[in-house]
């Protein structure tokens, strides 16, 4: 019984798009609810029938928060740009580590000063290779987590759509 | 659509109605719920996510507070809403407002030309 309301809360919590504290509101209360009815002799299916189907639930609290519900839907959809922007910019530096630690020689060592003059003189820097590999892993670490969050916005989002 | 103007109707008058259960004692939300519907006769029979919003939005404004408590003989707590003096005088308010709305809609209604 305790997973059936576990799955019925899981369902709502998954697809509600509201603000996350908000959310944990009501979720809190609405199991107090069931648990309570369920310890008052009531039948599940009937408690779960009387609130709704979660998609009803669900419905039913967006329409009721119609300005929350679109303005949480518009910042989902800004996190995602800057996510993917972020997505790409890491994989754009990956690319440029993996160019530099392979073919080194298409790599320009980095200017880090220097005087201009009858004669020139420029002081250089070349990153070492366990720089080189500790700066990739950094890189990777970042796209995997962008990745990721991309995945669990659209997701999200995609849920939505089909509510 | 006329099942939407209606809807919106009802919506607009849920707020005196939760203020007026919550008048004489503290109520749970379920407890809302069954004393709406039974006092109008099945008239107003909501659902937890129509009665949620109004209850945060009545705490929010400052007219319930609520708190978690275990009723008596039960091992699990719920939470309880109870009004405060600033909701029981918006209560009287809305109330005469109430009352001068019905008066006016209804001799309007009445007029023979409609």
């Amino acid at each position: 019984m305790k997973n059936d309301v576990e799955r019925y809360t899981k369902e709502i919590n998954k697809r509600l798009q509201l603000p996350g504290k908000l959310k944990k509101r009501i979720l809190t209360e609405l199991t107090s609810e069931i648990y309570g009815r369920l310890d008052n002799g009531e039948n599940l299916d009937d408690v779960l029938e009387s609130i709704g189907s979660p998609q009803e639930v669900i419905e039913e609290l967006e329409a009721n928060y119609e300005n929350e519900s679109v303005r949480f839907r518009k910042g989902n959809i800004i996190k995602l740009t800057l996510l993917s922007v972020v997505a790409l910019c890491m994989a754009a530096l990956i690319l440029n580590s993996i160019t530099s630690v392979i073919c080194p020689q298409f790599i320009r060592p980095t200017i880090i000063g220097g005087a201009h003059g009858s004669t020139a003189i420029f002081v250089t820097y070349k990153w070492s290779a366990k720089e080189l590999i500790l700066g990739l892993f950094i890189k990777v670490i970042v796209l995997v987590f962008s990745l990721l969050q991309i995945f669990k916005v659209s997701k999200s989002l995609k849920h939505k759509k089909r509510v | 659509m006329i099942e939407t103007d209606m809807k919106q109707l009802k919506k607009g008058i849920l707020k005196i109605l939760v203020l007026k259960l919550l008048f004489f004692e503290k109520k749970y939300g379920y407890e809302l719920l069954v004393e709406m519907s039974q006092k109008s006769n099945g008239f107003f029979k909501i659902k937890e996510g129509t009665l949620y919003p109004i209850l945060y939005k009545l705490e929010e404004d400052g007219l319930v507070t609520s708190e978690w408590q275990f009723p008596h003989d039960k091992m699990r707590a719920k939470k309880y809403y109870s009004i405060t003096a600033e909701g029981k005088s918006e209560l009287n308010e809305l109330i005469t407002f109430w009352n001068s709305l019905t008066a006016n809609v209804q001799d309007f209604l009445a007029e023979e030309n409609i």
